[in-house]
């Protein structure tokens, strides 16, 4: 199959913006906790091997590089686009995954949509085929609408008995 | 013995043996409970009575509860369960949807002359219904009236005209177009009737079979061959288990040697004293004689009077020593064929046959054995039923740069627990001398590891101390997947998997290391190959209207 970068489509890039505050909550857990414990083990009186609030500063830095380059990064490597008969994936910053689902292997379909996204109008497509390993297929960044009209289009593909 | 239910509600009990049967299942229990008791230093009789008179009093009412709310009908519609002592179960199974109807009988229920009925759907992978227990007879006849009614449904279906027989490329792929869809699962599902019985004929025969309807033998082993394959298996999990028990018994394993030798070996274990060597080669060596004769009774009471038998469209498995374990697979449910060896049995010319199904006997993870321990050349024979194919000689290699990879992370898990053992062992350093053994198993990795793709189905070959030939049918692929990991991406390699259903979380058939160039161009060429064993089932008009207001 012949790869043509034209053709595939981006994600919506409001996405980069949900997958930054997804990460900075996670990596404000981080902080907090480092922070909670420098605190501890100041008021505790314990000695350290690394100078005192090594570990929150080391927490604020990665995490908001991470949090401000990682979603740039995922943005820009993730493509997908609806063929004939297949649904075909490309992904990933480190570790780049191709994948193909074909369309009549479709068991059935979800469209989730959580908090963070409702906000910027985005939501998921999930499609699920008989497959082990990927018993699941994750498509993000969608716009909602867009994310409901491509389940509506890829439903008619879904079949009964598929195994 | 035929069971009439017709369209009468009234349901049906259990076997009343079957009280017995939970009975003596709950006793194990009790013995644990008192466990203490029996072994505290003081044995207060008062204590022990209470505890049994409460476990009595619980478990008792709990059983003939159990019993009586259990009830059970067979219509030719579906089969009806009602349960449960607390919270009232009522399960509707439809008959359509059955893919597989088990009976069993372990030894208690076959010492009472009950069997046990498993009842799996397609829909999900445990089981749907259990009936324990009725009688064998009963048993045999449930599942022979739902096999009947499956007939007569799947008569009544085949009324539909069928017009999408030009998208089924083959026999095996049939199942996928949905007018036959409905009347493949029914056909796969009829449940057989006792293997070893002789065979009743298709009451007319219909165009799905095309096979004979009688029962062919394709492989059994005798008691030779089943204490052989036991030899190769060697399981220390049941010596902990065993060492665990008598630890937990109380019995000290000083005792138990001086019990049964009396004292005839003091001079031995005098000798033994002397060198701590003496004491580690002993140890090791008695450890192995107890694992090979476990591994031994292991496979004597799974695998004993092993046969499998095909009919109908379906691979009929009959097998154990104590516990007899029948089995039907049906052809259309096999989504690939493993053979399996290690090391050992392969040096011996022995393999093992198992095929990956989807749907059904959750125990088993979707694999299913087809033969425990085999030539090669039997295996084939079977294979041959589920697939008219023969595996390649000659796999072809990935990359020679396998070996440097596999061979780096080898080298990064060694460092790991070399450092870590470092701190807490004085001999720790000394582990790195496992390096060069670890580059000759990357090596040995690098030569297993094969692929082919040759009659429409894919082999993939991989690992050393296990080693699996998967072959996977290709109109069974359900998604096609390259990865290139940033070392990968370096050396130019990526790697190949298509997933089947089925396919379990322990080894998978992943093509590694390819070659850049080699990899896409089997990842495009084993898609498109699909598409033709797969043939297209969009609707063409459909197609282009839809596309124009999705871009």
């Amino acid at each position: 199959m012949e790869q043509k970068k034209e053709t595939l489509r981006p994600l919506a890039p409001a996405v980069k913006t949900v997958w930054r505050i997804k990460l900075g909550l996670s990596w404000l857990l981080l902080l907090s906790g480092t922070t909670a414990f420098e605190i501890i083990a100041y008021v505790g009186g314990h000695d350290s091997w690394l100078p005192r609030g090594s570990t929150p500063l080391l927490a604020l830095v990665i995490g908001s590089a991470v949090t401000v380059l990682l979603p740039n990064l995922r943005y820009r490597f993730w493509r997908f686009d609806l063929r004939p008969e297949e649904l075909y994936l490309e992904r990933g910053i480190f570790n780049r995954v191709r994948t193909i689902v074909p369309l009549r292997r479709i068991q059935h379909l979800d469209v989730s949509q959580d908090i963070i996204e409702r906000e910027f109008d985005l939501g998921k497509l999930i499609v699920h085929t008989a497959g082990s390993r990927s018993s699941e297929v994750v498509l993000p960044g969608l716009l909602y609408n867009e994310a409901q009209a491509l389940r509506d289009e890829l439903r008619h593909y879904v079949l009964e008995d598929v195994v | 013995m035929p069971v009439d239910h017709g369209d009468s509600q009234d349901m049906d009990r259990l076997h009343p043996f079957t009280l017995l049967h939970r009975l003596i299942v709950s006793l194990p229990a009790l013995i644990v409970i008192l466990m203490p008791v029996f072994r505290g230093p003081d044995t207060n009789t008062w204590i022990m009575v209470t505890i049994v008179a409460v476990y009595g009093l619980s478990i008792l009412p709990l059983i003939l509860l159990q019993y009586l709310r259990f009830r059970y009908a067979v219509t030719p519609e579906e089969i009806v369960i009602h349960s449960g002592v607390f919270t009232y179960k009522h399960r509707n199974i439809p008959i359509e949807r059955i893919q597989n109807i088990e009976v069993e009988q372990s030894l208690i229920p076959r010492l009472l002359g009950l069997a046990k009925i498993e009842i799996e759907t397609a829909g999900s992978r445990s089981t749907e219904g259990v009936i324990e227990f009725v009688s064998l007879e009963r048993a045999r006849a449930i599942r022979e009236s739902i096999r009947t009614y499956q007939r007569e449904r799947r008569e009544a279906s085949q009324q539909i005209p069928v017009d999408e027989n030009r998208f089924a490329g083959r026999e095996q792929a049939d199942d996928l177009n949905p007018a036959e869809g409905a009347a493949a699962a029914e056909d796969s599902a009829i449940a057989k009737g006792p293997p070893d019985g002789p065979h009743p004929a298709e009451p007319n025969g219909t165009s799905a079979h095309l096979r004979s309807p009688s029962a062919e033998v394709l492989h059994t082993m005798d008691l030779g061959r089943v204490l052989l394959s036991g030899a190769f298996r060697f399981s220390l999990l049941y010596i902990a288990m065993i060492f665990t028990a008598t630890e937990y018994l109380g019995l000290e394993p000083n005792d138990m040697a001086r019990w049964i030798t009396g004292n005839r070996l003091e001079a031995f274990t005098e000798t033994l004293r002397t060198s701590p060597v003496l004491i580690v080669l002993s140890t090791v060596l008695v450890v192995g004689i107890l694992a090979w004769i476990t591994g031994i009774l292991m496979n004597l009471s799974r695998f004993y009077g092993f046969r499998i038998e095909y009919g109908e469209e379906k691979l009929h498995t009959r097998h154990g020593l104590l516990t007899v374990s029948e089995g039907t697979i049906p052809l259309k449910k096999i989504q690939a064929l493993i053979i399996r060896t290690n090391p050992m049995m392969r040096a011996f010319g022995w393999y093992r046959l198992e095929l990956q199904t989807m749907g059904f006997d959750p125990n088993d993870r979707g694999y299913r054995i087809a033969a425990p321990f085999a030539r090669m050349a039997e295996i084939l024979k079977i294979a041959h039923v589920v697939r008219p194919i023969t595996p390649p000689e000659e796999f072809r290699n990935v990359s020679r740069l396998m070996i440097r990879r596999t061979f780096i992370r080898y080298t990064i898990g060694l460092l790991i627990v070399t450092s870590v053992s470092a701190h807490f062992w004085e001999w720790g350093p000394w582990l790195l001398i496992a390096l060069p053994f670890l580059y000759a198993l990357a090596y040995q990795q690098y030569l297993n590891h094969g692929f082919e793709v040759k009659e429409s189905h894919l082999f993939v070959r991989r690992g050393v101390f296990r080693r699996y030939t998967w072959i996977l049918p290709l109109e069974r692929f359900q998604v096609f997947y390259l990865t290139q990991t940033l070392f990968q991406r370096r050396l130019g390699l990526q790697s190949l998997y298509v997933d089947t259903p089925g396919s379990g979380a322990m080894a998978q058939p992943v093509i590694v290391d390819l070659p850049e160039e080699e990899a896409r161009h089997r990842f495009g060429s084993l898609y498109k190959e699909f598409q033709l064993q797969f043939a297209s089932r969009v609707p063409a008009g459909d197609d282009l209207e839809s596309r124009e207001d999705f871009t």
